[in-house]
């Protein structure tokens, strides 16, 4: 099989199996074939654009459950297997996987979300893929197949091969298996939303986190084109009683604090959960900021004077807790380009760092996804040429890194 | 890759004065009879003695030694509190130690965003104790928690009986500065979430000192939780106490702790501490839950009836937090407690998968009763994971012998089980040669791989983790107590 795409010719192969993945890889080594390693492919615009490759490895074969031991609370899945399905499997036992990334509707699968380390709003409670998963089979370039962790949470032995790879981009090696650590599904959810100010939100999420109540998210969202005020939305997840009681706690406490919340409950709350927290629909970059939580409000305010002084507009949606910021723009391409390099400016001066995901075929010229290397830049790059010495997988996608 | 072929010169006298001159004379130690006080840490059964001790003040000093030890090429290991229990912290001969003890700085504590930054000298329990005025407290807590060191527990990943709740030390570092074995510093992780690229910090976190000197820990604080019920529950047997665990997890319930003693263990724990265990039950839970008010009363009534369910004889809920405290005591000096009903020991930590926990328990007795030898479990039950203590007597021949293989037998017993070799105390020096066992060749090559990354010279902790063959033909003395345990001032679970 082959395609076109940008003009250049590569092989699309999409193995079935763990050996067949391995093989692949092993048979471009002589030729030093570059590879670009792709899932649902619903997060393309992360990392920095890739050099022209030789073999385009799909995983949507590789989309098995493998192993689901309910009584363990455990599963070991195929990386391309969609996170949706897997859910759909998993809830037939009453479980889940705990995540709720925005991307899940397109696609995501397993192994992408640990390539990439995306997730949703319920990480607060539950953790991203370097809390969930406990072990991993990966294929590094030159088809050496390796494993670490097992179906218990609790291990230490051997390096952390499963954390390696989170956050890595294709540009270590193929994810090929997961294997998850499982929550039980919650009977019933409770949602509390305000308007409220980023200032007003992040002083009260500051109160919420000490208040005893034990949220699964705290979210501001703020929409292009709304009031100047967002909304906090704060999620409950549990019995039916406890989260009806958290709730009460959290709204009295948002009462006093001048904002009006209100409480919902039963079957509406989930439905309304994701109508607050909905992402943003496609525009142009996406900006992915973080600091310390308490940062929050100096950032949008610095958002804020960049874009009234341009065409670009902005909603945001902030993960308050954890210091998390989404923010996507739309506007002149140019004038996005230059919010987005002035933002990152303003974040790095907060502590904090930004990266830019843009769309396909979006020209923001000079503009850096990645941003400024860290000082762990020389030890990535050892890693990453004792894993994949040719610099074989996803090449040109820490650019400027290593 | 161990240090014969990589054969250091014994160090120079030139070498010594260059340590003394970058951390003056007390922060160099070279008298033999201070030296031993280096020779083992918790695994004391492995005794080396170092050429040399070194106790840097920063990072900058820390840097300045590593670099001189890669110009060198000499050996160095990190060191805490040596109350490792892996032999992590076992010196090279000819090479030097690194102890990390006077490093005690806090360096920033950051209550508004729940978090704090320790030099890691820095007591676990001393976290908790300067954040408690915030309304804040770090949650892994090992049984070690009031000597061991923050730095030994990034080294080690370290656990606890709360972590079944809320994750392990890898889930509660924010960021690290690290020393890598050239002297460079570098920052990993720190002060905003998901930082882009491969996760290097989740590597480091639980290397056992192989990758680098962690000189500074930014750790998650969490806020108290404003409610905690506890209750110990008495059964026939481990199979139904097993089954208790089993239904709690299956439930949907995730305690903050579930902690299991069987009958040997209850024996010898009632001895040392009157903590109020039931001398005639067969096994003990301790369910701990905390949380939110609400939802906590609710597991808890839930927890007690599924006890119930599993045939619990008997549920003690304590009347206050003294009584509380004391069931904790009782648990966490368990392992000291052991010498009140046998003169040696050695202690297991091995995981198995929590559906496997009655069958491994009964496989476990029958391997004891073959080898004639007694063995006591008291464990982390909530998450698998196992510290059996093999009973023995030194002083009767080829009893130790006996000990070991049956020791041996049952962490292998976790790995048929789909489990792990260790869940909390490591592989270091005593584990190496039971990695084989866990992973292919390859698995081993790609870790071997990563090492090669941050230590080309195989000059940082160098024959731990991984097997060899000068390791693997060695076999340990008898196990003997940690001073601090023996005096039953710490504990080992």
């Amino acid at each position: 099989m082959t395609d076109i795409a940008a003009g250049q010719r590569a092989d699309v192969q999409a193995p079935s199996t763990v050996t067949e993945a391995s093989a692949l890889l092993a048979a471009g080594v002589a030729d030093r074939l570059r590879v670009e390693i792709r899932g649902g492919g619903s997060k393309p615009g992360w990392g920095a654009e890739l050099d022209p490759v030789d073999l385009r490895l799909r995983t949507v074969a590789l989309n098995q459950l493998l192993a689901h031991r309910p009584g363990d609370m455990t599963a070991s899945v195929q990386a391309g297997m969609p996170l949706a399905d897997l859910q759909l499997l998993l809830a037939e036992h009453g479980q889940w996987l705990a995540l709720d990334p925005p991307s899940e509707p397109f696609g995501a699968t397993v192994g992408g979300l640990l390539a990439t380390g995306e997730a949703g709003p319920r990480r607060l409670r539950y953790g991203t893929m370097r809390d969930l998963a406990i072990g991993a089979t990966v294929v590094l370039a030159d088809g050496t197949i390796a494993s670490s962790g097992s179906h218990v949470i609790k291990n230490v032995a051997g390096y952390d091969l499963t954390k390696l790879f989170h956050g890595s981009l294709g540009s270590l090696g193929l994810i090929a298996e997961v294997i998850v650590r499982l929550h039980p599904l919650p009977p019933a959810s409770a949602v509390v939303h305000a308007r409220a100010s980023a200032a007003q939100a992040s002083m009260a999420t500051r109160d919420i986190a000490g208040c005893g109540a034990e949220p699964t998210a705290v979210e501001w969202v703020r929409r292009a084109g709304a009031p100047a005020d967002g909304v906090l939305a704060v999620r409950f997840d549990g019995s039916a009683a406890s989260t009806v009681a958290a709730a009460g706690r959290v709204a009295t406490l948002l009462q006093a604090a001048n904002l009006t919340p209100q409480v919902t409950t039963g079957a509406d709350a989930a439905l309304h959960w994701r109508r607050q927290t909905a992402p943003a629909g496609p525009a142009g970059l996406v900006l992915r900021a973080g600091a310390r939580p308490d940062r929050m409000p100096g950032i949008v305010a610095a958002l804020d004077r960049l874009t009234d002084a341009s065409e670009v507009t902005a909603s945001v949606m902030s993960s308050t807790a954890l210091g998390l910021h989404t923010i996507t723009l739309a506007g002149p391409v140019a004038a996005q380009a230059a919010v987005a390099f002035a933002l990152r400016g303003a974040v790095e001066q907060a502590g904090g760092a930004l990266t830019v995901r843009r769309p396909a075929g979006f020209a923001a010229g000079d503009l850096d996804p990645n941003g400024p290397p860290p000082s762990s830049t020389p030890l990535l790059a050892l890693v990453k040429a004792q894993l994949d010495p040719d610099g074989r997988c996803a090449p040109g996608r820490f650019r400027g890194w290593f | 890759m161990p240090a014969d072929s990589s054969a250091p010169a014994p160090l120079s006298p030139a070498f010594q004065v260059e340590l003394e001159a970058l951390l003056g004379r007390d922060g160099v130690i070279s008298e033999p009879t201070e030296l031993r006080t280096y020779e083992c840490d918790g695994l004391t059964g492995y005794r080396v003695t170092p050429a040399l001790v070194v106790l840097p003040r920063s990072t900058d000093e820390v840097a300045a030694v590593v670099a001189a030890c890669a110009r060198e090429r000499i050996p160095f290991v990190a060191r805490g509190a040596g109350t490792g229990l892996s032999g992590g912290a076992l010196p090279v001969a000819d090479g030097i130690v690194i102890g990390l003890a006077r490093m005690r700085g806090i360096l920033d504590l950051d209550a508004a965003n729940q978090r704090m930054t320790v030099q890691p000298g820095v007591t676990n329990a001393e976290i908790s104790r300067i954040a408690a005025p915030s309304g804040l407290y770090y949650a892994p807590d090992p049984s070690s928690q009031i000597v061991c060191t923050i730095g030994g527990n990034v080294a080690e990943n370290s656990g606890g009986a709360h972590c079944l709740k809320y994750g392990f030390t890898t889930n509660h570092v924010l960021g690290l500065t690290l020393v890598t074995p050239d002297g460079s510093v570098v920052r990993l992780g720190g002060d905003y979430a998901d930082p882009l690229g491969p996760d290097l910090l989740g590597v480091v976190v639980g290397s056992e000192g192989t990758l680098g000197i962690v000189t500074e820990v930014t750790v998650r604080l969490l806020a108290k939780p404003e409610s905690i019920r506890t209750l110990v529950a008495d059964f026939d047997s481990a199979e139904a106490a097993a089954g208790a665990v089993s239904g709690l997890v299956s439930a949907g319930v995730i305690p903050a702790a579930v902690e299991m003693l069987d009958a040997l263990a209850i024996q010898a724990c009632e001895k040392a501490t009157g903590a109020g265990f039931s001398l005639d039950a067969a096994a003990a839970l301790i369910v701990e839950l905390d949380g939110f008010d609400a939802s906590c009363a609710e597991d808890f009534d839930l927890a007690r009836q599924l006890c119930l369910d599993n045939g619990a004889t008997r549920i003690r809920v304590p009347a206050d937090a003294g009584e509380r405290a004391l069931i904790w005591q009782g648990r966490k000096s368990a392992f000291a407690a052991m010498g009140r009903i046998s003169p040696d020991y050695f202690v297991q930590d091995g995981v198995i998968p929590r559906t496997r926990l009655a069958d491994v328990l009964g496989s476990i007795e029958d391997l004891a009763n073959a080898a004639g030898l007694r063995v006591a479990n008291v464990f982390h039950a909530g998450d698998g994971n196992l510290h059996p203590l093999v009973l023995y007597d030194a002083r009767i021949e080829g009893q130790a012998e006996r000990a070991e293989e049956l020791a041996t037998a049952i962490v292998e017993l976790c790995v048929d089980a789909g489990g792990s070799i260790s869940g909390e105390h490591g592989v270091g020096a005593d584990k190496a040669c039971s990695m084989m066992k866990m992973f292919s060749p390859d698995d081993l090559a790609v870790m071997r791989r990563v090492r090669q990354a941050f230590d080309p010279l195989d000059l940082c902790n160098p024959g731990k983790v991984f097997p060899t063959p000068r390791l693997c033909g060695e076999l340990p003395g008898p196990y003997r107590a940690h001073p601090l345990e023996a005096a039953g001032v710490i504990g080992r679970g």
